[in-house]
């Protein structure tokens, strides 16, 4: 009795979360230029995402998404795993003082970051596009990656760096051949965490965005939005992803459910 | 100090960031109290159940959140229920949700059983068993859920303004409209204010985040 309760109170929080998912799946596949209007079925959406022109913003829209998640990611990735390794390296002291500011970032909410990042360049004259976003971008991925690297430093015997040193390493031998396999993983993470946050974010984006028409995924949902209606193409897009990280989610749970067993036989 | 003065002297921003503060404390009740026995009945499944009751949890923050905005916006007019303060805070939870029960979750998860059963080998009740033992252990996971929850809530504009047709305005809002109107040293003096009230949060609540963050429960 207990248990159907309990069950039963998770499932309805979990209709309550994918309610609007679903709604916007089904809605996908039909024309109707509102959101709510069933006009019998049709891929018609569907193919017009896939057909190069029939909406050129859109697509453009998620082409400068992609872009600047993928070179935001890659180089907060590099920032990221040098400043773990230097914040390893320090003292004590310093190293908490580093750790607190390396979170404050985290914690400052993204309204604030966006506006401070907005006057900053306004101030210094940058004129605001391309650059400045991916700039944006890189600043506030950055601690996270620190995050998630810096576990992988500690969990790391130290001796083992040190060891190729004395066999005759190079120092950047030795960070080639030990410390970057030792600590790849934590990097993998922090540039998918990059990534995610990077083509998820909207506020950053929008005051670092500049007025010159360029607009990302989010930018350009939130100008539809203001207009009155979105765009009906959005729709099979955002199934298109949900279904697509689902499925990517689900492999990678079962492979490591899957490692996990095989460890416990050995 | 002229654009801190216009805050004090202005009445309507003054009742924005009060009412935003408001919004963002009921917000945060709402979600503790529907997200804390969730995150309880997840930490007592099967872990592999479990596992993939979080993920089905954190999944739907992978869709961008002004699509989900805008997909409650047709689930209420599909509903015919009218927009306001209700389907304001229903997409504020529905959006929040899962910040609340992750970090909960985390903490209850990682809570000694043995703790647990010795308090019911020394004949404690289920109710004392739970108040005594599990509910201060997971006080950790209680803060940091806390914080991801309060903060964001205080600062976002985009869910307000879509949801209430732009009828009620948040801080986030008021800030944004400034700074889009030229008005930078007043946004900045704002922004100020917002940041002052989100570090005395985070002060009250530094013990048990830097707690939550050596666990991993941050992220």
């Amino acid at each position: 009795m207990k248990k159907i309760l309990a069950n039963s109170y998770i499932g309805s929080l979990l209709i309550m979360l994918y309610a609007p998912i679903l709604i916007i799946i089904i809605f996908s596949f039909t024309e109707a230029k509102v959101l709510g209007n069933w006009t019998g079925f049709s891929l018609k959406l569907y193919t017009n995402l896939f057909q190069s022109g029939v909406h050129h913003s859109l697509s453009s829209a998620l082409w400068n998404t992609l872009i600047i998640g993928l070179i935001s990611a890659f180089v907060s990735m590099l920032l990221g795993t040098v400043a773990a390794i230097g914040i390893y390296n320090l003292k004590p002291r310093a190293r908490k003082i580093v750790q607190f500011a390396n979170n404050i970032p985290i914690l400052n909410p993204d309204i604030i970051t966006a506006i401070s990042l907005f006057l900053l360049f306004v101030s210094l004259g940058i004129s605001q596009g391309y650059t400045t976003v991916i700039l944006a971008h890189i600043s506030f991925c950055t601690p996270y990656v620190v995050l998630s690297v810096y576990p992988r430093l500690r969990m790391m015997n130290e001796n083992l760096y040190e060891a190729a040193l004395d066999l005759g390493a190079t120092p950047f031998y030795a960070l080639r051949k030990v410390l970057l396999p030792e600590l790849r993983p934590g990097m993998i993470s922090g540039f998918i965490l990059a990534f995610t946050l990077s083509i998820d974010d909207f506020v950053v984006t929008l005051f670092t965005i500049g007025n010159e028409g360029l607009e990302t995924l989010s930018t350009y949902i939130y100008a539809d939005a203001r207009k009155g209606g979105l765009t009906p193409e959005l729709r099979p897009l955002s199934a298109i992803i949900f279904i697509t990280v689902l499925a990517l989610l689900l492999v990678i749970n079962h492979r490591a459910a899957k490692r996990e067993q095989e460890n416990q036989k050995h | 100090m002229a654009n801190f003065q216009k805050f004090w002297n202005q009445p309507e921003a003054m009742h924005t960031f009060i009412f935003s503060i408001g919004v963002a404390i009921i917000t945060t009740v709402i979600c503790l109290v529907l997200g804390y026995p969730a995150a309880y009945i997840l930490s007592r499944m099967e872990a592999k159940t479990a596992k993939i009751m979080v993920l089905l949890f954190i999944l739907p923050m992978w869709v961008n959140f002004l699509i989900r905005t805008l997909a409650t916006v047709a689930l209420f007019d599909f509903l015919r229920i009218p927009l306001g303060q209700g389907s304001l805070y229903f997409g504020m939870v529905y959006n929040f949700l899962p910040f609340m029960v992750y970090p909960i979750y985390n903490s209850l998860q990682k809570t000694d059983k043995s703790l647990i059963e010795a308090a019911q080998d020394l004949g404690a009740t289920p109710r004392q068993v739970f108040l005594k033992t599990i509910l201060p252990l997971s006080v950790p996971g209680i803060a940091s859920g806390i914080m991801m929850v309060f903060m964001p809530v205080i600062s976002t504009f985009a869910i307000a303004e879509l949801l209430t047709i732009n009828n009620i305005k948040l801080f986030g809002t008021t800030l944004q409209e400034n700074i889009y109107n030229g008005m930078w040293n007043y946004g900045a003096a704002l922004s100020l204010i917002m940041l002052i009230l989100i570090g005395l949060t985070s002060l009250l609540n530094a013990e048990g985040n830097a707690k939550a963050a050596e666990e991993g429960g941050l992220l």
